[in-house]
């Protein structure tokens, strides 16, 4: 388990087993299981949430979206990683825990 | 044990019959409920009765309301049987929500308490919409359909005044027990005012405040799920099937904030949407 600031570039994000989602009309709404909390992501993490696939790292997601977008890779980069770092706070992510978790015993 | 005791009727999953010392207000409470289902059983019985000066409202060993006042204690009585359907309705997805229905359509209303749930739902009876409950929308996992639940709309004071019609006639005996509440079955409010089972249309968060002018605006259906959502009494128990449940609810439906000062502002609006083709893709 890493904490969401430990997630670098070479991270594999994959949506937690116990996250059940929906795509409505491009927004996606995520259901967290153990706490029976639905959130409705932003854009940003609506998009990242789709493309993250368990096999590909936060680097070829970036160039992915950089070419889609026709942008720069590091300016997608610096989204993508905060959109990364927020969904895994929010416990949505498979192997990362939320600061509180973290700093425990 | 009180004297007397209504019919035993099917609420959701609930089936139950009130027992009051009180033969007037039984009689009262058998009209209020008479749009539920009879059931030749019961599960529970709800009682309300005087005890050493006070009124109790019990279910078994639970407390629902124990003071002086019969019009807090008859408002009690409703929120007892309704918590009871709730807590013994393992079957279907239940929200927060009153809905109506129409030509087989929902509208389905998620709101918090006090945005006028029930004011709204009996405003559109009277104009023709059909009841399907003021205040848990019942929804059957296996269909996605909309089950009726015509427990008695509970109107509170603030809504007498655009609602005067409505009053019960009762027995002089029953009037204090009308202080805070009426209590009005769909099918007093007219004939024909009973929802059948129809299927999701409308997602209508509605919001009542005072002087303002009726405004409609689009809800995004993550919003309209968000809501449903935040309102299911039993998301906890259903988990991500129920959470499924009520996404295809908003998929198959067009969802809107209605925002109104006005009864007739709120009820032009669900109308309007309705006459828009409401969930018709």
């Amino acid at each position: 388990m890493i904490r969401p600031d430990a997630i670098r570039r070479s991270f594999v994000p994959t949506r937690a087993p116990e996250v059940a989602w929906v795509e409505l009309d491009g927004e996606v709404v995520v259901y967290h299981e153990p706490s029976a909390a639905t959130m409705v992501l932003n854009a940003t993490c609506s998009l990242l949430w789709q493309l993250f696939d368990g096999r590909s790292t936060l680097t070829e997601i970036s160039r992915e979206l950089a070419d889609e977008f026709d942008a720069p890779v590091r300016a997608i980069q610096h989204d993508v990683m905060a959109a990364t770092r927020e969904l895994g706070a929010r416990d949505l992510l498979a192997g990362v825990g939320p600061e509180r978790e973290a700093n425990g015993p | 044990v009180p004297g007397h005791t209504t019919r035993p009727r099917r609420a959701l999953g609930l089936s139950f019959a009130i027992r009051t010392d009180d033969g007037a207000l039984t009689h009262h409470l058998d009209s209020v409920y008479g749009d539920l289902e009879e059931t030749p059983e019961r599960d529970v019985d709800v009682d309300l009765r005087h005890i050493d000066g006070e009124i109790a409202v019990t279910v078994e060993d639970r407390t629902y309301y124990r003071g002086t006042s019969r019009g807090v204690a008859l408002a009690n009585l409703a929120i007892a049987v309704n918590h009871e359907a709730v807590r013994a309705t393992e079957h279907l997805v239940l929200v927060h929500a009153g809905g109506v229905e129409r030509e087989g359509r929902a509208a389905i209303f998620p709101a918090a308490p006090a945005a006028g749930k029930s004011t709204l739902v009996a405003g559109l009876v009277q104009r023709g919409f059909r009841g399907l409950t003021d205040e848990v929308v019942a929804l059957d996992p296996a269909t996605g359909h909309v089950l009726a639940y015509p427990r008695p709309i509970a109107l509170k004071r603030g809504s007498w005044a655009v609602l005067p019609t409505l009053r019960p006639q009762v027995e002089p005996d029953v009037e204090p027990y009308l202080t805070e509440q009426w209590l009005v079955p769909p099918s007093h409010i007219r004939e024909g005012g009973i929802g059948r089972t129809c299927t999701p249309a409308l997602v209508i968060v509605p919001r009542y405040d005072a002087g303002a002018t009726t405004t409609c605006e689009l809800l995004s259906r993550a919003e309209a799920l968000e809501a449903l959502a935040s309102s299911c009494h039993n998301l906890d128990r259903w988990g991500r099937r129920g959470f499924i449940v009520l996404a295809d609810v908003v998929r198959q439906s067009s969802c809107h904030r209605v925002t109104s000062g006005t009864l007739e502002g709120a009820c032009d609006a669900v109308e309007a949407l309705f006459e828009a083709g409401g969930g018709r893709s």
